[in-house]
This record gives C-alpha cells, sequence and structure tokens, in this order.
C-alpha cells in the first residue's frame, strides 16, 4: 500500500501555507520532509492525520481516500508520533502503548485480549520491556519517544507519520530512535518523518521532500534530491556533501554549511 | 532477544485492594456516624436495628424512638453526605482529566459558583425543588460553556493556561453574580437562609426525597463517564493527540462536560457550595490507584464520599453547634492540599 499526497493545499484559517504538494510513501520508504521554518512541514502531516482541512488536492492510501476513511480508519492506517509526547499525569508505560489501541475501541468499548497482546508486541518491538510499569512522567527524553513510537506502532498502522522525531534528543538517543524507524521500515512500514537536520535524512532515509517556501517542492530518491545545489538553494547558504568509508566499510554521507557564515549559494 | 514486557488486563486481586479497603473505612464511618450524636445509640442497637429492617420485621416498640433518630434523620442526612461527596469527587477528576490540569475542580473553574448562582435565582423566585435543580444544573453548564468559548476566542489551541485562567475569570463572575442577588433580595429572612445554604450545610437537606435526587443524578453522572474510561485515558496526551488516535473528541468533550457538570449542580443544589473535595480527593486517589480513569473513578468517589462523611460526622459530633459543611472542607482541605502538591509534585511537574 502507498500513501499519495497528490497536488495537496493546506493551511490554518483561509491561510494557505503548503500548496501544490506531492510525494509518495511506499513499504519500506522512510521519506523525510525538509525545508526551512514555516515550510509547512508539521502542518503536512497534521492534514494526513486528518487535523488540517485541505484546501485543494487529494491524500490517499491503497486507492482510497483518507477524507472517505473516517476519524478511526485514518487513524488506525497512520500511527502518529507527535513531536514530544507529554501528559500531566504518571500513565505508566504499559498504559500508556495501550492507548495506541483508542481507534479500535470506539467511545465506549474497552481493550480485550488482542489490544493487550498487540501493545505488547509494540513494546517489545522496540525493547521497552524493562520500562513498562515505570511511570510515563519519570522517563528521560529519548525513553519517551521510543514509549511514543510503540504507542503508534500499537494501533498496527501501515504508516509511521512522525514529527521530528529526534528533535530535544541527546546525540546516542537520536542515533537510537532512528535506527528503530529503519528497522520498522525494513519490516515493511512507510515511515513519513519530518526533520531539521539533512543528514538524518542522508543517513537514514530512503526518499526526501524538499519543501521550499513558494516554489514547488522537490522530492525523490534520497542521493537525488539532497544534492549540495537543491540544499544550498533550499536553506539560502552554501551546502557542501561529503562521503567518507566508516571502519566497517560502509560509504556514509553527511552535510557541512561550507561558506564562512551567510553567503548565499547557487 | 529484548526482556518481554507485561501488559496484563488490571484485574486480579491486587486491583481491588484500595477499593475494598475505601468501602470498609465508609462503613465504618457510617456505623460509627450513625450510633454517634445529640442522643447515643449503641452500635448493638444500630445493628439490630438495621437487621430487623433488612428482614423487615416488627420493631419493639422500646426502639421505635431509636428507629426514627436512625432512620428518618441520621441515616438520610449520612447517606447524603457520602452522595455528595461521591459526586463532587467524581466531577473534579472528570474535569481534571477534560483540562488535562491537576489543579481544576468545579469550584475552581465556576461551575459550583454557576449552579449556585441558578439555584440561588430560583429560591428567590420560590421555585420547587426540580427547577432549583434545573436552574442550577444550566447555570453550571452555561458557566462551563463560558470557560470553553472564552478561551476558544483568545486561543485557538484552548492551552491549559487560557483555560485555567477564563476559569478563574467565570468563576469571579457567578461570584459576583451571587453577590449581586443576595444584594438585591429585600427580605431579610430569605438573605439568611440564602447565605447559610450557600456556604454548605446537610442539616435541613437530609431527607429520603433528597437521597433519592442524589443518587439518581449520582448514576447519571458517573455511569457514561465509567463506560468511556479508556477513552478519557487517550484525552490525557492533548486533545489533538486524542484526535490523531482516532477518538471522536467532541462527542467525548461533550459527555465529560455534561456528567461532570450534572454531578456538581446535583451537589449544590441539594446542599449548597462544599468546596476543596472535588479538587484534593481526586489527587490523593490518583496517589493511590494512578491515574487510569477506570481505577481512578472508584476510588475517587469511595474517597470522596468518606471524606465527606468524616467531615460530617465533625460537624454534627465533635464540633460545637452545626458549622457549615464547606467551612469544614476548606479548613481541613486546604493542609490536605499543600501535602499533596509536595507528594505529587514529582508527578506532573
Amino acid at each position: 500500500m502507498e500513501l499519495i499526497f497528490h497536488n495537496v493545499a493546506c493551511g490554518y484559517g483561509g491561510r494557505t501555507v503548503v500548496e501544490g504538494f506531492g510525494c509518495v510513501v511506499g513499504p519500506g520508504d522512510v521519506t523525510c520532509l525538509l525545508g526551512p521554518n514555516g515550510a509547512g512541514k508539521t502542518t503536512l502531516l497534521k492534514a494526513a492525520l486528518g487535523l488540517v482541512p485541505l484546501t485543494a488536492g487529494r491524500i490517499a492510501a491503497g486507492g482510497r481516500d483518507l477524507a472517505d476513511l473516517g476519524r478511526a480508519g485514518r487513524a488506525r492506517l497512520l500511527g502518529h508520533v507527535p513531536q514530544g509526547l507529554s501528559t500531566p499525569f504518571a500513565y505508566k508505560v504499559s498504559d500508556v502503548v495501550l492507548t495506541g489501541r483508542t481507534s479500535r475501541l470506539g467511545l465506549t468499548g474497552r481493550p480485550g485480549a488482542a489490544d493487550y497482546e498487540a501493545a505488547r508486541k509494540a513494546a517489545d518491538e522496540l525493547g521497552l520491556g524493562p520500562l513498562m510499569g515505570r511511570p510515563f512522567t519519570e522517563l528521560s527524553g529519548g525513553e519517551r519517544q521510543l514509549v511514543s513510537v510503540a504507542r503508534a506502532l500499537a494501533r498496527e498502522p501501515a504508516f509511521l507519520v512522525m514529527d521530528e522525531p529526534t528533535s530535544s534528543l541527546d546525540f546516542a538517543n537520536q542515533a537510537r530512535v532512528m535506527q528503530a524507524v529503519r528497522r520498522l521500515a525494513a519490516r515493511g512500514l512507510g515511515v513519513l518523518l519530518t526533520t531539521h537536520s539533512p543528514d538524518q535524512a542522508l543517513a537514514s532515509g530512503t526518499r526526501a521532500v524538499l519543501m521550499r517556501p513558494g516554489r514547488p517542492s522537490l522530492e525523490g530518491p534520497v542521493a537525488e534530491v539532497l544534492t549540495p545545489e537543491n540544499l544550498s538553494r533550499t536553506y539560502g547558504l552554501e551546502v557542501g556533501v561529503f562521503s567518507c568509508r566508516g571502519p566497517d566499510g560502509l560509504e556514509r554521507k553527511f552535510c557541512r554549511p561550507v561558506s564562512g557564515g551567510g553567503g548565499r549559494g547557487g | 532477544m529484548p526482556e518481554h514486557s507485561e501488559t496484563k488486563r488490571p484485574r486480579g486481586p491486587r486491583g481491588l485492594v484500595v477499593p475494598a479497603a475505601l468501602t470498609a473505612a465508609v462503613l465504618l464511618t457510617m456505623a460509627l456516624s450513625l450510633s454517634r450524636g445529640r442522643q447515643e445509640i449503641p452500635l448493638e442497637t444500630v445493628a439490630r436495628l438495621v437487621w430487623l429492617k433488612i428482614v423487615s420485621a416488627e420493631i419493639p416498640p422500646d426502639l421505635r424512638q431509636a428507629e426514627t433518630i436512625l432512620f428518618f434523620i441520621r441515616l438520610p442526612r449520612i447517606a447524603l453526605s457520602f452522595l455528595v461527596g461521591a459526586s463532587l469527587s467524581v466531577s473534579g477528576a472528570a474535569f481534571q482529566a477534560l483540562f488535562r490540569n491537576p489543579l481544576v475542580a468545579p469550584d475552581i473553574l465556576g461551575v459550583s459558583g454557576g449552579a449556585g448562582v441558578g439555584a440561588t435565582l430560583a429560591i428567590m423566585l420560590g421555585c420547587g425543588s426540580a427547577l432549583l435543580h434545573l436552574a442550577a444544573f444550566s447555570c453550571g453548564l452555561g458557566a462551563v460553556a463560558l470557560i470553553l468559548a472564552a478561551a476558544r476566542l483568545l486561543d485557538k489551541n484552548s492551552s491549559l493556561l487560557v483555560l485555567l485562567l477564563t476559569g478563574m475569570v467565570v468563576s469571579s463572575l457567578f461570584s459576583a453574580l451571587g453577590s449581586l442577588l443576595k444584594y438585591l433580595s429585600s427580605d431579610e429572612l430569605v438573605l439568611t437562609s440564602m447565605v447559610l445554604w450557600l456556604m454548605g450545610s446537610f442539616a435541613h437537606a437530609g431527607s429520603w426525597p433528597n437521597v433519592g435526587l442524589a443518587s439518581l443524578a449520582a448514576v447519571l453522572g458517573v455511569v457514561p463517564l465509567l463506560l468511556a474510561r479508556w477513552s478519557v485515558d487517550a484525552l490525557a496526551f492533548g486533545e489533538e493527540d486524542a484526535r490523531a488516535l482516532g477518538v471522536d473528541h467532541r462527542r467525548l468533550r461533550l459527555l465529560l462536560v455534561v456528567c461532570a457538570t450534572l454531578l456538581t449542580a446535583s451537589s449544590v443544589a441539594l446542599c449548597g457550595l462544599v468546596g476543596w473535595v472535588g479538587l484534593i480527593v481526586p489527587h490523593l486517589a490518583r496517589l493511590l490507584v494512578g491515574p487510569n480513569f477506570g481505577r481512578l473513578l472508584p476510588a475517587a468517589a469511595l474517597g470522596g464520599g468518606w471524606f465527606m462523611l468524616l467531615a460530617d460526622f465533625l460537624i454534627r459530633v465533635v464540633l460545637p453547634g452545626e458549622m457549615p459543611v464547606g467551612v469544614v472542607t476548606a479548613l481541613v482541605g486546604a493542609p490536605i492540599f499543600v501535602y499533596v502538591l509536595g507528594a505529587g509534585r514529582n508527578k506532573w511537574s
């Protein structure tokens, strides 16, 4: 099943933030949405989740318009990992993961054996076993983010929709979360995520979308989209893309600004 | 292999310890409260009379007077205080879940104040019990609607801070309206009874018809909340997140608002303004059983009922005269709340 954005326009209260946006997320893809602040990355994710109305175009999965699926149907298809999941109440981690099943319960339903089983499997998938009995509010940022991913997985979605999954995480936790994302994609999940780091897209992405305010977005395989020219034009400073071979013999790519400061590229 | 995680159903004996202990405490306090008062009735006599009532046997003539005191004066008052305490506490738990804020309560949000204004108006106009209830409920609902509308107007995302601030504004608005009504009331006698009633009292409300009304409101308010308990848990991470989880948030919010307001309004209509219960008891219950709404509700209901039984026991037996119950709950509640703030701080700051 593919998640297809076709000529999508959306925004808040009459103000259009994104226009003419198109991209495809297939099984196994890690599609990274990149772009400067205000380019509409988060707005686009919210549009997919049905939190922001479309003003034009359509978003479809498996040949069906998401708008026709209804709230619960859409929630079962798209596992949402919000930016910084938080709550004032000290729910246990196991309870937090279980709330991922809500779309299958209805307003007055209660979880059954299948729901507990799905939550358990999702938690195991991310290695949360030792954390299950701990209060969510006492976890570190990295642990919370893994719980949030497990919660999205608990609904057994076809796609993961993640809003800046590594923002405010330390270096090791960023790596841990992105490793989990790659593993889930390898298992057949389609992942759509926003990020401020082109390095992250170069390291973990299969496809990239560069959103450029006022210009059509660029979409394609990471190697084709995240070129020095495209990155320089999008972010308005000169960017170089480098690659080197690590001790394990694998080639890794990364990028850096290469102008002495605020120089404009391209 | 990752260690296997435990996601079991929250059933079994461990989950029942707290409700069972609270039920025992409630029954014990009730028995003690039944036996003590202006005229002491030994616990054996209380037990014997209750048994005779249960098997509907003939009451011996020497126990007739005790029977009247027990079943027509003390028991309805005690039952009512339990129901009101349970209702206010559940209402507080529901509002705290709705606003995702452990610091809100029906009295802080102005729901109690709104219901109080409705009831005061009904008293001034000389309305009967049914109209008084309706007035209290609709004014309480009006207060919540005002909070939600004002918050939405100020901030599209209805952030917690804005909700809380508009709640305080609405609360003081209704308190001013209440003062205005008192000022406008020309009859000294009506004014005195209004002021005393607003301070909260079970002294005159303790009758079987009132117990019936309070039970009806409690069932109507609590049962839908219990049914929707799993959806309420999904609300804990924010409205937008709940929508992305597939929760019908509009219906859920409506359900929470209507049930919680009904519970508060019926309490206010019967016994006046009794503060603090809806704020501190859900807190204490959360410290005991955790935040899961399905486990929190029974603990909050039993705990709130018990708290009110103790407050009423203090008023009837320990303290001189007939102090307003709102005064007692505030005097007892304020220090407890300070303690709870310290105990729960690391959990929700």
